[in-house]
C-alpha cells in the first residue's frame, strides 16, 4: 500500500501559474478521484505526479519518498491515458510487454506476467492483434493491462473513459472500480464527469483553477458542499440556487426570506449571517417533493417538462428564479402551468456573498454512513 | 421518416452500381470538367514525350538535314558506350547518396525542431530558406564556400587541424561528387524536414510519455517508436527524393558543369551534352529514354504507396 503526498506542489507555465500551491496526503490502497471543470488542473496535476510535468515548486511523495526530481520511470507508477497510447505497430501482446523488455526482465518472467494480466482483463483472445483491429473498450482494457503488467505501486489515470460511448462507459467504470478491489493499488483518476467520480472514488478531490476546493467522500461533497462551486458541480442536475436575504438573527438561529416573501427560520451551530446580508439558498432538483408534504412549499411554473420513464425533470419559474426539479418517472405535469411542489429544511444549504458554505443545524444528516471511506485525504490547501 | 428513407437508399443504390463507379450523366460531366486538363497534359506533355521517344530510332545530328530511322542503334551504342554507362552510374551514386544523406539530415532536423525550446518557431523558418533560395544561388554559394583558395569549408579545415593544405574539391572526382551531394541535400533538407516533422506531429504525443513511463530512453523511442510511426513518410519522402535526384539538373550544371572529366555527369547532364553540345539529338532522346525507364519504377511505386488505401 503506497501513499501518495503533494506538499506545496506549485506548477509554473512562463509567468502564468495553474497549480497554485496544493497539499494532499492520499493514503496507500484508496481510489481517489480529481475531479473539476475543463482547466482547473487536475491532469497538470496527474502528470506532476507521473514525472510528466516539472513541478515547479514544493515536493511530490511516493510511499514516503521524495520523487520530486524522479524520473516517471523510478516512480512505481502506472499510467493509463485518455488516447490509450498504444503502440499503434505493435501486437497487444508486444504493447504489454514493452515495459518489461525495457526493464531487461527475462522472457518467461514477461509472458507470465502478459498472461496473467490478460486474464484479469479477459484479453486471451486478443493478444495477436494490434490495437486498429480492436474496439474502443478492448483497447482501453490493452491500457490498462499493459499498466498492470509492470506492477505499479500506484496506478493514474488521466480520463480513461472519455473517449468511450455511454454504455462501454458505465461498463469500464465498473470494471476499473472490480481491479482496483481486486489488485487494492493506490489509484488515483482524473475525470470531469462528476457521476464518474461519485460511482468510483473513496474519496474526491475538488480543483477550481488550480487549487482544491474540498476533499471528502463522495457523499459528504454531495450532502455538505464546503462552497458554492462544489455544491453547484457535485450533483446532476446542478443544485438550484436562489437569492435570499437575511431577515433576522438571533443568537444561534437566523431567518431568510424566500423572493417570494415567505419566511424560513434556520439554526446555525456555528458562524451566524449578518442581518440584511444576501445570501443564496442551494436545493437540488431530487430534494423538491411533488406537492404538499415538506417543510415549506413553492409554486413553480413549469416551462418546458422532460420525462425519461424513470424519471421526470421539470424546467420552470419560481419568482424569476429558474428552477429544475426531479420527480419520479409517475410526475405527471402540464407544460405552461402552475405546480405546487415543497422541500425539507434539513434539505437546504446557504453560501454567503463569497461562496462559503453557511453551516445549518439539521436534524438529521443525510450523509451519515458517507464518512467512512478507504481513503483519508488528509489536509487540503 | 429517415428509417424508411435509409431502408429505400440502402435498397437501391448499392445493389444497382458498384462503388466508385458515376452514372452515365455523371460520367459526361466528369470527363467535360476534365478535358482542359487532358488536353494541356496530350499537348504539353504526352505529344512531345512520344516524339522524342521516337526520336531515339533516328539518327539526327547537325549533319543531317533529315531525321535518318536506324531503328534500335542508338539504343545499342549507348549500352556499349561506356560513358553512358558510366553516366548512368554516376546518376545512381549522386541519387543514393543524396537521398539517403537528405533523409538522415531531414529526420535528425525533424526531431530536433520537434522539441519545445524557445525560439522554435524561428529555427523552423530559417530552416526553410535554402528551399527560397534559387537552386542556382545555392550551387554558387556552395562553390564559393568549397572554393580551394578562399572557401570557407577549406578556413575550417586547416584550422582544427584536419587538412594542412586546401583540397581542391571542385577538382576532383571525390570532391566534386561529395560537392554537388551535399549542395543538393542543403537545398532538399526544408522539405524533408516538413514531411518528417508533419509525420511527427500527426504522433499521439502520449505514446512517446507511455514509453517514457515504460522506461524507455529516447534512442529506444526513436527506433522501437517513432521510425515505424514515420515508416510511410519514409516510403513517400524516400521515393520523392529519388525522383527529384534523378531529375537533378541545375544545381549540378551551375557547380561542376558534370565534371571534373566526367565525375559528375549525371544522365540529365548527359543527355544536355548530347542534345546541345553535341547536337546529336537522336542520341540525347535515347539516352533521355534510357532516363525515363530508371525513374519509371520509383515512379509506379510512390503512386502505389501515394493511392493504397490504408
Amino acid at each position: 500500500m503506497t501513499d501518495v503526498k503533494l506538499d506545496r506542489v506549485v506548477k509554473r507555465f512562463g509567468e502564468l501559474e495553474t497549480i497554485h500551491g496544493v497539499n494532499l496526503n492520499i493514503e496507500g490502497g484508496s481510489f481517489v478521484v480529481f475531479v473539476g471543470p475543463s482547466g482547473c488542473g487536475k491532469s497538470t496535476l496527474l502528470r506532476m505526479i507521473a514525472g510528466l510535468e516539472e513541478v515547479t515548486e514544493g515536493d511530490v511523495y511516493i510511499g514516503g519518498k521524495c520523487v520530486t526530481e524522479a524520473k516517471a520511470s523510478a516512480r512505481g507508477i502506472g499510467m493509463v491515458f485518455q488516447s490509450y497510447a498504444l503502440y499503434p505497430h505493435m501486437t497487444v501482446r508486444e504493447n504489454m510487454s514493452f515495459g518489461l523488455e525495457v526493464a531487461g526482465e527475462p522472457k518467461e518472467v514477461i509472458a507470465a506476467r502478459v498472461s496473467e494480466a490478460a486474464e484479469i482483463l479477459k484479453l486471451g483472445e486478443l493478444l495477436d492483434r494490434k490495437p486498429r483491429q480492436l474496439s474502443g473498450g478492448q483497447r482501453q482494457r490493452v491500457a490498462i493491462g499493459r499498466t498492470i503488467v509492470r506492477q505499479p505501486k500506484v496506478f493514474l489515470f488521466d480520463e480513461p473513459l472519455s473517449n468511450l460511448d455511454a454504455e462501454l462507459r458505465v461498463q469500464m467504470r465498473i470494471e476499473i472500480t472490480r481491479l482496483h478491489e481486486r489488485l487494492g493499488n493506490t489509484m488515483i483518476y482524473v475525470t470531469h464527469d462528476q457521476v464518474e467520480a461519485m460511482t468510483m472514488a473513496d474519496t474526491i478531490v475538488v480543483l477550481r483553477d488550480g487549487a482544491v476546493e474540498q476533499v471528502g467522500t463522495p457523499l459528504t461533497l454531495y450532502h455538505r458542499p464546503e462552497n458554492r462551486f462544489v455544491a453547484g458541480f457535485i450533483g446532476s442536475p446542478k443544485m438550484n440556487f436562489l437569492p435570499v436575504r437575511v431577515k433576522s438573527v438571533g443568537s444561534d438561529s437566523f431567518t431568510i426570506t424566500l423572493p417570494d416573501g415567505q419566511d424560513i427560520s434556520l439554526s446555525a451551530p456555528g458562524r451566524l449571517p449578518a442581518s440584511g446580508e444576501m445570501l443564496e439558498l442551494g436545493i437540488r432538483p431530487e430534494h423538491f417533493i411533488v406537492g404538499k408534504g415538506g417543510d415549506f412549499e413553492v409554486m413553480l411554473h413549469c416551462d418546458v417538462v422532460e420525462e425519461l420513464g424513470g424519471t421526470t425533470y421539470v424546467y420552470g419559474e419560481y419568482d424569476e428564479c429558474q428552477i429544475i426539479v426531479e420527480g419520479d418517472g409517475d410526475l405527471r405535469i402540464q407544460r405552461g402551468k402552475d405546480g405546487l411542489f415543497s422541500f425539507d429544511r434539513d434539505r437546504l444549504h446557504l453560501f454567503d456573498d463569497k461562496g462559503r458554505a453557511v453551516m445549518l443545524q439539521r436534524d438529521t444528516d443525510p450523509s451519515a454512513g458517507g464518512g467512512n471511506s478507504v481513503a483519508t485525504v488528509v489536509t487540503a490547501n | 421518416m429517415d428509417m424508411a428513407t435509409t431502408r429505400q437508399l440502402g435498397s437501391t443504390s448499392p445493389a444497382r452500381r458498384k462503388p466508385g463507379y458515376l452514372r452515365r450523366s455523371d460520367r459526361r460531366f466528369a470527363y467535360l470538367i476534365l478535358a482542359p486538363a487532358m488536353i494541356a497534359f496530350l499537348v504539353m506533355v504526352a505529344w512531345p514525350f512520344l516524339d522524342a521517344m521516337s526520336m531515339a530510332l533516328y539518327q539526327y545530328t547537325i549533319y543531317d538535314t533529315e531525321p535518318i530511322f536506324i531503328g534500335f542503334e542508338n539504343f545499342r551504342t549507348i549500352l556499349t558506350d561506356p560513358y553512358v554507362l558510366g553516366s548512368w552510374v554516376t546518376t545512381a551514386i549522386f541519387v543514393a547518396g543524396t537521398t539517403l544523406l537528405t533523409m538522415f539530415l531531414g529526420l535528425s532536423w525533424a526531431l530536433l525542431m520537434y522539441q519545445d525550446f524557445r525560439g522554435r518557431a524561428v529555427f523552423r523558418t530559417m530552416t526553410l530558406l535554402p528551399w527560397i533560395l534559387p537552386s542556382t544561388v545555392s550551387a554558387f554559394i556552395w562553390a564559393w564556400m568549397l572554393n580551394g583558395r578562399y572557401g570557407i569549408v577549406n578556413m575550417l579545415l586547416m584550422d582544427i587541424g584536419a587538412v594542412n593544405a586546401p583540397i581542391q574539391f571542385l577538382s576532383n572526382d571525390v570532391g566534386a561528387m561529395m560537392a554537388v551531394i551535399l549542395t543538393r541535400t542543403w537545398i532538399s533538407i526544408p522539405l524533408f524536414m516538413s514531411f518528417f516533422l508533419a509525420g511527427l506531429q500527426s504522433m499521439d504525443f502520449q505514446q512517446i510519455e507511455a514509453a517514457r513511463i515504460d522506461g524507455a530512453g529516447n534512442l529506444k523511442i526513436v527506433r522501437r517508436l517513432i521510425l515505424p510511426h514515420l515508416k510511410p513518410v519514409f516510403l513517400v519522402t524516400g521515393a520523392l527524393g529519388m525522383i527529384g535526384n534523378l531529375q537533378q539538373f541545375d544545381i549540378i550544371f551551375a557547380l561542376t558543369g558534370g565534371g571534373p572529366v566526367r565525375a559528375t555527369s549525371v544522365l540529365s547532364i548527359e543527355v544536355y551534352k548530347q542534345a546541345f553540345q553535341n547536337w546529336n539529338l537522336g542520341m540525347a532522346s535515347a539516352i533521355g529514354v534510357l532516363w525515363v525507364f530508371t525513374l519509371m519504377p520509383i515512379v509506379i511505386f510512390y503512386l502505389r504507396s501515394l493511392f493504397r488505401e490504408d
